[in-house]
């Protein structure tokens, strides 16, 4: 397990390098890469993919949010590349390449996959925006 | 048209340019002209163009269209825009932030720099998808042919259909062909290998502008993902097809 924490810290500081992210960005988002790819298997554990996803992304929308305003750098850049660990990007390209020799059953597996990581994704980041902007909102109703 | 319209057009093509979502590149440039004369901004950013229309001091109405052709992730740019148009509020001059946007061209890591980095990146999703560390050198192998192939068709402004299939193609004959030989674990190395070119970022942005109601950028950009898609798994599946391998 730490052995794959670790594969995961160092994959995605390659992804921020290959996604062109600020120098001083690198080491936050391999940091949020470990910590969410941490929770990502413990859930794994109890769970089926689709909810340690969600978990996941969680953690790196939390960690994003966090980072950006201890940085001043937008959320996005520590959105994207730990995203791409659990981005659908490979299953979606499974499920063209089943359509493409033909076999349907693998196509459907793969496609439903895609679309329920991707909507998984989407509700821990979106989620995690609101959270953010609720808070933002009552703090300038108090202040 | 001022120099403040000039700034904001110019921040909102870099966004766009660099894959950022519809509402950063509209709240950027509502941002920067909130700073002009100008009145009744409005703005409209697509995937493929950018439309903003201001009145001004005259009372006149002036609308300006940029179309947007190539794309390409480009983190670096979309902190440094956000930074220029932060820094507006802080008493920059609209001059020096034109100056500045202008002069953003430089990217922060060198060509062999990226290179490296992307062939590592499929060595290291190698080791993840679950590949055993003895056979990393296979995965070290098609990430350096991946790497260079990327790094000639960047260069040649190739398009990104083209790009991609051909990559793709590329990597998958060498592997099949390879695998007849030795015995690895093929498929992991080729899932690994595509990760530089699967559509990540298209897919997020897309979702998160659909879920904040951007349905026209998050259509176009899931529609991209799917043609990456489709690039990617027609290049892997003629190749696999051509090494050889009954799939």
């Amino acid at each position: 397990m730490i052995y794959q924490v670790l594969v995961a810290f160092i994959t995605v500081f390659f992804i921020a390098i290959v996604l062109k992210a600020p120098k001083k960005a690198l080491f936050y988002n391999a940091l949020s890469g470990l910590l969410s790819y941490f929770v990502y298997l413990i859930t794994l554990e109890h769970a089926n993919k689709i909810l340690a996803v969600l978990f996941a992304a969680s953690v790196v929308a939390l960690c994003a949010h966090i980072f950006s305003r201890i940085l001043k750098i937008p959320t996005t850049v520590f959105l994207l590349p730990p995203l791409y660990l659990y981005v659908p990007g490979s299953l979606i390209y499974r499920a063209v390449y089943s359509l493409i020799i033909n076999n349907v059953a693998d196509f459907n597996h793969y496609l439903y996959q895609t679309l329920l990581t991707a909507g998984a994704i989407a509700l821990a980041v979106f989620g995690m925006d609101s959270i953010f902007i609720i808070i933002s909102n009552l703090k300038k109703k108090t202040s | 048209m001022d120099l403040y319209e000039k700034t904001a057009l110019k921040a909102g093509e870099i966004l766009i340019e660099s894959n950022a979502e519809a509402y950063r590149v509209e709240e950027t440039l509502i941002h920067i002209l909130k700073h002009s004369p100008a009145k009744n901004v409005h703005v409209v950013a697509l995937m493929t163009g950018l439309y903003a229309s201001v009145e001004n001091q005259e009372g006149k109405t002036e609308t300006f269209v940029r179309r947007i052709q190539n794309r390409s992730n480009n983190l670096y740019k979309i902190t440094k825009v956000n930074n220029i148009s932060r820094a507006l509020n802080d008493g920059l001059s609209i001059e020096e932030a034109y100056k500045r946007l202008q002069e953003l061209e430089k990217p922060p890591y060198s060509d062999l720099q990226n290179g490296i980095a992307t062939c590592f990146l499929i060595t290291m999703f190698f080791l993840l998808f679950g590949g055993p560390l003895k056979e990393v050198h296979f995965g070290l192998g098609i990430g350096i042919i991946v790497s260079l192939l990327l790094h000639i068709f960047n260069k040649n402004k190739t398009n990104l259909f083209i790009k991609n299939f051909l990559t793709c193609f590329a990597l998958a004959t060498v592997t099949t062909l390879l695998a007849k030989s030795f015995d690895f674990h093929s498929d992991i190395v080729i899932s690994g290998a595509v990760m530089p070119m699967v559509p990540g970022t298209a897919l997020t942005n897309g979702v998160r502008d659909i879920f904040r109601g951007d349905y026209t950028s998050g259509s176009a950009k899931l529609l991209e993902a799917i043609m990456i898609a489709l690039s990617i798994a027609l290049g892997i599946a003629i190749g696999v097809l051509l090494g050889g391998v009954n799939v």
